[in-house]
């Protein structure tokens, strides 16, 4: 018969292993020495108290949690999660970036679906001629990034900016790789600078 | 100290609740709902269990002093995410033991025989014990928490948690995030090592 297991003599040191094992242990030197060393960690484990504080200590422990924690509030987890992601400073940029950028998105991806039609003293504001690839450069896109920088969530929604429920979500679906990626980086850029 | 009686606002101004009566998931419920003395009981119920926690983990009164507060502040902020099924004091256990686990190094100080420790292991020397004998079981029990505090972290927390907890395996392993094998070998392995540290 194999000796015992380490899970095995943890539970001879509690008095629950198994008889079958426990009938091993009888007759196996090397087992029964073993388990008289794990029992005897266990007992001196067991024997040694802690000196207790002064009466006076857990009151003083009270006193010191109460004050510690006097000026806070228990906010929902969620809000914990929001605030330590994107507190206000943070959101501020990131959001109004996210709104424009998704409008531009959601606008482009209508237009070129024809489903809405510039006009034409609009449509000449954004130059045909600038590409995907080019947006970073340009003046438009300068222009755009600056105004979203300053802008809040709030002003945008006023102004008109506002989008359907799922629009950002739609369009992010359309998107391509490039588009994706020029989308993260930019996000990533507008984190950075509200975490500097 | 658990008969306090507690003025409550919230809901119905100058309702008297005694909060000796209240279970933990309450006074959880209390606390989210705004009623700070709540936490009080929460503390005071839960105090000396979680700084002897500390103390196994630290071997000292001041970083154990240090981590039962930091125990108590993290459970507040959290408060809300206590999911009501658990038990608090196992909730406090496992922050307990994170708080520990970060905080405590293995250069923590070991008071092993400082004065104030050997003054109060005498204190709990019994009344047939001689002043010999309760110095020399204080002396013991002094190096036996300095051996503790140098085992593995991992061994330490399972050490603690079955002996002076005196929790079940499992409930050990949902608190340290493992299986109850690993926590079984580890508690073998803690007790072996302690064997070698104390001769």
């Amino acid at each position: 018969m194999s000796h015992l297991s380490p899970d095995e003599f943890v539970d001879a040191a509690e008095g629950v292993l198994d008889a079958r094992r426990a009938a091993h242990l009888e007759t196996c030197v090397a087992c029964r020495g073993q388990a008289a060393q794990v029992a005897g960690a266990l007992s001196a484990a067991r024997d040694a108290e802690i000196p207790e504080p002064s009466p006076l200590y857990w009151g003083h422990l009270s006193a010191r949690v109460r004050d510690a924690v006097a000026h806070e509030t228990i906010v929902p987890a969620w809000r914990a999660v929001w605030s330590r992601s994107f507190g206000t400073r943070r959101l501020v940029p990131v959001a109004s970036v996210l709104a424009l950028a998704g409008a531009v998105v959601v606008s482009g991806l209508m237009v070129r679906e024809g489903r809405v039609a510039i006009p034409i003293e609009h449509a000449a504001v954004v130059p045909p001629s600038v590409e995907a690839g080019a947006a970073d450069d340009s003046e438009a896109w300068q222009m755009l990034t600056s105004v979203a920088a300053d802008t809040p969530m709030e002003e945008a929604h006023a102004a008109g900016m506002g989008m359907p429920a799922g629009a950002i979500d739609r369009a992010v679906q359309r998107m391509t790789p490039d588009e994706l990626h020029a989308l993260e980086q930019l996000l990533q850029t507008e984190l950075h600078k509200a975490g500097d | 100290m658990l008969t306090r009686t507690l003025s409550w606002t919230a809901k119905e101004p100058g309702c008297k609740v005694t909060v000796a009566n209240e279970t933990d998931a309450e006074l959880v419920q209390a606390c989210l709902a705004g009623r700070r003395e709540a936490f009080d009981t929460i503390v005071e119920r839960h105090q000396r269990q979680v700084y002897q926690l500390c103390y196994r983990f630290a071997g000292n009164h001041e970083d154990a002093n240090d981590c039962a507060q930091e125990v108590f502040i993290r459970a507040y902020r959290g408060l809300k995410t206590f999911k009501a099924q658990a038990s608090l004091g196992t909730w406090l256990y496992r922050i307990g033991v994170n708080v520990c686990l970060n905080k405590v190094s293995a250069k923590s100080r070991v008071e092993a025989l400082d004065p104030l420790m050997a003054a109060s292991d005498e204190r709990i020397a019994s009344h047939d014990e001689s002043a010999a004998e309760a110095l020399l079981r204080g002396e013991r029990a002094a190096q036996v928490r300095a051996a503790i505090a140098r085992l593995p972290k991992k061994q330490r927390a399972t050490l603690v948690l079955r002996v002076y907890h005196d929790l079940p395996h499992d409930q050990i392993a949902g608190i340290l995030g493992s299986s109850v094998g690993a926590v079984k070998a580890n508690f073998f392995h803690a007790l072996n090592n302690l064997k070698k540290l104390l001769t």
